[in-house]
């Protein structure tokens, strides 16, 4: 609430043209934001073209935003239509195929790109939501920090598994899935933010969950 | 459930419809529950209600286990930053892309802030621009004062600006000043006549040394404060609008007023001024006050050969060539007879209860035309500046009881100037003279 409130006041103050307040908007979100377009498009650089993009938009577009709404939901849906016009312009190519190729970039030096530390949003949601089931969700990223070579070559192969199975997601359902899975937000606010009925986040969520454990069978039956 | 069995429902209801269309297969409560209660998006009652399901429900247990161990997978994904810097990245992409160059962000850069201040200052200028055309102080517009000589028949000749306090003068063909009034589209015109002399002391104020100003246009909408002034050796004439002339005869001024007013005083003496309007004349004689104003026509009616005829005369009296239309002309009549009901000689200026058309039976001297103008020379000029004709006042005033009668004539027709164009509408009439036509009962046969 404080944070929404905070948020608020900076927009107010954006509307202006307060740069100052632009930067603590843009510091405050950036890492979520960056995350959000890393996992749908698999490339630090159009990551972070994405969200340069999104926060012009936020700038640009300051007076038209409702400062009584929250700003989180409103960042996302730019964010959101960025990535759309985005794709639009790629002509939906896939730039990242199974073996990791990317663009002249070896599979393992994207991936070195990627895997750098403070990724706040990776399964936060798991960390507040999963008391009995998912309980040690939260070793599981700790451990990640302090694992032994061999885990973390292992680590590695995992990711790049899920990499791949995420990227052979239709492009809706991987939306939904990077919202909920690695962002950590409700299915009513990803509902709000995709502008859809929740019946319909639902749906493509429970697909896509199936078919991503479809792929990742071999992983899923390791643990 | 799969896509068809959704098509295929009778009874679904709007959402589950929606979903449909979407192109995703709809799924049951039952089977989106396990994934619900992973993510956390159960309640607390269905979480417990599910997790009793799944004690005695090995499969609903085992999807549950498989789902909780594919969201582990994930979580193995590490976390992930931008590069160090980003913000700054993003400050100069904003400012390359001039996204900072606008007022508030978003306002197309036309409205920045240097273009807009630029816009304000250009409508400053204008509106000083304006008010300064429309308004400016007469003294400082003297660069606009210009003298035009005219050449032969009236054509322009040379022009050249007037220099202020310098006297100068008219030359053989006359010549018109023109004047700025300090308001736009307004000038004040002097027509002078040849060899007249003057000097220019503002552009509301011109001395008259000798000559005549044989026409001067103020408009109204001129900006003078003081009003236009013309100054002659002994009066001063100042008006705020109208036509009118000034001739320098002598020690005599004549001031002549077509349209509007204009205020006459001598410079030295009895310094009262008096207004002279439309269709008066007046004359300021050294340092006397302006003497009592006239018509510029003069009208008289008199007995002629009897009380059954009247002479009707019309006269010129300024400085001015008139035309008047003749009373021949049938097809207007301009030329009245006002009668009195008063009956009672020697008891002031009666009111007029009648007025009748005149039916001329005589014009002595320049026949009966009957069309055009007749031509009225200025007093004093080579010429007659009067126009005379008879009348038959028994043919005049059918049904008139044969009594005493006090008789008018009036003018109501156009007066034609050379220098103010036709004047209309204003009141020449005779001063009232007596007619008997009680002596004779029976009337005569027109000659």
């Amino acid at each position: 609430m404080a944070t929404e409130s905070i948020d608020r006041k900076c927009m107010i103050a954006v509307r202006r043209g307060d740069f100052e307040a632009f930067e603590q908007l843009y510091h405050h979100y950036y890492r979520r934001l960056y995350s959000f377009f890393y996992r749908l498009c698999w490339d630090a650089e159009h990551a972070e073209d994405l969200l340069q993009e999104t926060f012009i938009r936020l700038w640009k577009g300051a007076r038209h935003f409702d400062t009584k709404s929250s700003l989180a939901p409103y960042l996302y849906r730019i964010g959101k239509n960025a990535w759309i016009d985005f794709e639009r312009r790629r002509g939906n190519r896939k730039t990242w195929d199974a073996g990791g190729a990317v663009e002249g970039k070896s599979g393992t030096e994207v991936l070195h790109e990627a895997l750098s530390i403070n990724d706040p949003a990776t399964t936060m949601k798991l960390d507040k939501r999963g008391p009995g089931l998912l309980g040690d969700a939260q070793e599981a990223v700790a451990a990640a920090e302090s694992e032994r070579p061999e885990e973390k070559a292992k680590l590695r192969e995992i990711e790049q598994d899920v990499r791949a199975a995420l990227w052979a997601l239709d492009p809706d359902k991987r939306l939904v899935v990077v919202l909920c899975f690695y962002q950590g937000l409700k299915l009513q606010e990803i509902a709000d933010i995709l502008e859809l009925p929740l019946g319909t986040v639902k749906s493509r969520l429970f697909h896509a969950e199936r078919k991503l454990r479809e792929s990742l069978q071999h992983l899923v039956s390791e643990k | 459930m799969t896509d068809n069995d959704t098509s295929k429902g009778e009874n679904e209801d709007h959402r589950t419809r929606k979903v449909s269309e979407a192109g995703d297969a709809v799924v049951s409560d039952a089977e989106l529950s396990p994934l619900l209660m992973v993510l956390g998006e159960l309640g607390e009652k269905e979480r417990e209600e599910l997790v009793r399901r799944a004690d005695g429900d090995p499969a609903l247990a085992a999807e549950l286990r498989k789902l909780s161990e594919h969201l582990k997978a994930h979580q193995g994904v590490r976390k992930i930053a931008p590069k160090r810097g980003s913000f700054s990245r993003l400050a100069e992409r904003m400012k390359r892309e001039k996204h900072l160059d606008a007022v508030t962000p978003g306002v197309h850069s036309m409205w920045r802030r240097a273009f807009v201040l630029g816009i304000m200052a250009l409508i400053a200028c204008g509106i000083l621009l304006f008010t300064f055309l429309r308004e400016a102080p007469v003294g400082e517009t003297n660069a606009t004062a210009i003298l035009h000589q005219f050449g032969e028949k009236g054509a322009r000749g040379k022009s050249s600006p007037i220099e202020l306090n310098k006297r100068d003068a008219a030359g053989e063909w006359g010549a018109e000043i023109n004047l700025a009034t300090g308001q736009r589209s307004v000038t004040t015109s002097v027509k002078l006549a040849r060899h007249s002399e003057f000097e220019l002391l503002d552009n509301n104020h011109l001395r008259l040394y000798s000559g005549w100003a044989n026409a001067v246009q103020v408009e109204k909408e001129a900006l003078y404060p003081d009003g236009f002034i013309i100054e002659t050796p002994n009066a001063r004439f100042v008006s705020h609008g109208g036509s009118y002339s000034i001739k320098i005869e002598g020690e005599v001024s004549y001031l002549c007023v077509a349209r509007g007013k204009v205020e006459a005083r001598p410079l030295l003496g009895d310094t009262r001024g008096r207004i002279i309007t439309e269709g008066q004349c007046s004359s300021v004689v050294q340092s006397q006050m302006a003497a009592d104003p006239t018509g510029m026509i003069a009208m008289q009616v008199e007995p002629y050969g009897g009380d059954r005829r009247a002479l009707i005369t019309i006269t010129n009296r300024s400085r001015h060539r008139l035309r008047v239309v003749p009373a021949t002309d049938a097809t207007s009549f301009h030329y009245l007879l006002s009668v009195s009901a008063d009956t009672e000689p020697g008891s002031g200026v009666p009111g007029i209860a009648e007025d009748f058309a005149v039916f001329p039976i005589e014009v002595p001297g320049s026949g009966m035309a009957s069309k055009g103008w007749v031509t009225l020379e200025p007093e004093g000029a080579l010429g007659s500046n009067q126009y005379k004709f008879v009348a038959d006042l028994k043919a005049a005033l059918p049904g008139i009881r044969e009594t005493d009668l006090t008789i008018a004539a009036r003018y109501n027709g156009p007066v034609d100037s050379d220098d103010f164009g036709e004047l209309k509408d204003l009141p020449w009439i005779s001063p009232y003279a007596r007619f008997d036509l009680k002596t004779t009962r029976t009337p005569e046969k027109p000659e």
